[in-house]
């Protein structure tokens, strides 16, 4: 198998790779909110039960929830997941929307009383204060950690391929076992390299355009 | 009566009684300094007249109007009575208790009730569950609040706005708040009157800085300006809704003498404005010089209240005595 088709059979392979990425983004960034909301509440209930729901979430590998995730509801209640790929969604974004609410936490206890104050007095409602004066705050003091997260969550997308889902690693071990070539696998790192570099780049571009205050 | 009267405050946090019933009236125009040593309550005090904190206990009026009033003392009392029982502490600390409220709500001073109080205050668990707001005192504290205007020892400027969005984000906020929602984005004459209305909140915003002494620097953030820069715009912003009475929590304590100063004058000038103003300070040079009254606070209590030149030129108090010269004393070894 020369080059060239390999590469090819891993461009394929990377629609996979990229469609979780890009999904769970989608979902896990404002359900991480909804989480942190929850983890912040006043109402106790509610804020244990979040808290104990993070520490599960966190506390089990995302390898571990894929199977839970795929074979749970066919195990607990008869009802097989159809989708494999509809599984990967659903796991990812509950693991990567608990790491982001923790991260979202991190900021908005960051933010110092005063501003919240300073909001009051001016007569602003809360909602007008978090919308306006602390999430934009809490947004350019997450960038760096959200921007590792982000990145980390390009490689964790190869942990599909334990479910069956089609995508670089997968694709690569297909390869690696019908052609018996182990080069694939290797070049792989080509391609999570490259991801990364735009991710790098573009973070590197945000970090600078929110840059145009200090606090 | 006086243009703004407070009465009967009392504030508790926990089981720390840090205000114990304070009175104190103001006339239009006066400039007001509440002078004492750390936690001797008066930055509570001011929190309490603009609601950032709501007091136990207090009535306000402004202009002859009661704004505010609120009594959950008995709550209160009753929750720091509860908090004893469970600590199972023998019948004499109730007694001594009961003492305590009796010799508050007499407002007398004698030393004996201050020994008393800090002794009670070690004894006494520290969580004691807050006296719920009612619905309706927090609709009350949201229509009053904007009569007065609130300026922090740590400026607490929006560091991602300009330095005129600060000033206008609030006034356009509450000019938004009169208008029926959505036709703000449909209404024609909407929004051309609402485009003319921010033209004159940015008219205003430029104005008031002009005011004190930043005209310049509408287009700068927050982290471009000095300290004292800073606290002028915070001035400004605490202006710009038009407060009747302008707080100020120890504006200065965080600049260096000659940024103080540039602000100290910023609250001169507004004083010849005909501006109300309280300022809680440590600056004993501009309470004696600017004020128009002064108020010792030691305790949660006024230990001594008059014009500047009787506060400072003829104390009566020991406390007051004592204060003072403690004050005088660090300017003399500087």
């Amino acid at each position: 198998m020369s080059f060239a088709d390999v590469t090819l059979k891993l461009l394929d392979a990377s629609k996979y790779t990229l469609g979780i990425f890009f999904l769970t983004l989608l979902i896990a960034i404002p359900l991480g909110m909804v989480i942190c909301a929850f983890a912040l509440s006043k109402f106790k209930p509610l804020k244990y039960i979040t808290h104990v729901f993070i520490w599960i979430i966190r506390g089990t590998p995302l390898m571990l929830q894929l199977v839970v995730v795929f074979y749970g509801p066919g195990l607990l209640f008869g009802t097989p997941m159809q989708d494999r790929f509809l599984a990967t969604i659903i796991a990812f974004s509950i693991n990567y929307a608990v790491y982001f609410a923790e991260i979202y936490r991190g900021g908005i206890l960051a933010m110092p009383i005063g501003q919240y104050e300073a909001g009051k007095v001016l007569g602003m409602s809360r909602m007008q204060v978090n919308r306006l004066i602390i999430l934009p705050q809490v947004t350019k003091k997450i960038t760096p950690a959200m921007s590792n997260e982000v990145i980390t969550l390009v490689k964790d997308t190869s942990l599909a391929n334990f479910i069956g889902i089609a995508e670089i690693i997968f694709a690569a071990k297909s390869i690696v076992s019908t052609k018996a070539i182990i080069w694939p696998l290797f070049y792989t790192g080509v391609f999570y390299l490259a991801m990364v570099g735009v991710l790098t780049l573009f973070f590197k571009w945000l970090e600078k355009k929110m840059n145009y205050y200090k606090a | 009566m006086a243009f703004f009267e407070v009465k009967n405050v009392y504030k508790n946090f926990g089981a720390n009684r840090v205000l114990k019933g304070i009175d104190l009236e103001l006339d239009e125009g006066q400039v007001l300094a509440i002078i004492g040593s750390s936690g001797s309550g008066k930055t509570t005090l001011l929190r309490c007249i603009n609601f950032l904190e709501i007091p136990d206990k207090a009535e306000i009026y402004l202009g002859g109007d009661n704004i505010f009033s609120v009594d959950n003392l008995d709550k209160v009392n009753e929750a720091l009575q509860n908090a004893d029982e469970g600590e199972k502490q023998n019948s004499t600390a109730d007694i001594v208790k009961d003492d305590l409220s009796d010799a508050k709500l007499d407002n007398s001073k004698e030393s004996g009730v201050d020994m008393v109080e800090t002794a009670d205050k070690k004894t006494k668990p520290q969580k004691i569950k807050p006296v719920k707001i009612s619905k309706e005192k927090k609709k009350q504290i949201a229509e009053q609040r904007l009569k007065f205007g609130m300026v922090f020892q740590s400026f607490n400027l929006f560091p991602h706005y300009s330095v005129l969005k600060n000033l206008t984000l609030a006034a356009r906020l509450k000019y938004d708040k009169g208008l029926k929602p959505l036709d703000k984005y449909f209404s024609k004459s909407v929004k051309m009157a609402r485009k003319q209305a921010f033209k004159e909140i940015d008219e205003r915003a430029e104005a008031l800085l002009q005011r004190v002494g930043l005209g310049e620097k509408l287009k700068a953030y927050p982290c471009e300006l000095s300290g004292g820069q800073q606290q002028r715009v915070a001035i400004a912003r605490a202006l710009i809704l038009g407060p009747e009475i302008l707080c100020f929590d120890e504006p200065t304590s965080a600049l260096d003498p000659e940024l103080t100063r540039e602000v100290l004058k910023v609250i001169k000038d507004l004083k010849k404005d005909g501006h109300t103003m309280i300022v809680v300070t440590h600056e004993m040079e501009f309470a004696r010089k600017v004020a128009d009254k002064v108020i010792f606070m030691a305790d949660g209590v006024i230990e001594e209240q008059g014009a500047p030149e009787e506060v400072f030129g003829n104390p009566q108090s020991a406390k007051t005595k004592a204060f003072l010269q403690e004050s005088e004393k660090s300017i003399d070894e500087d």
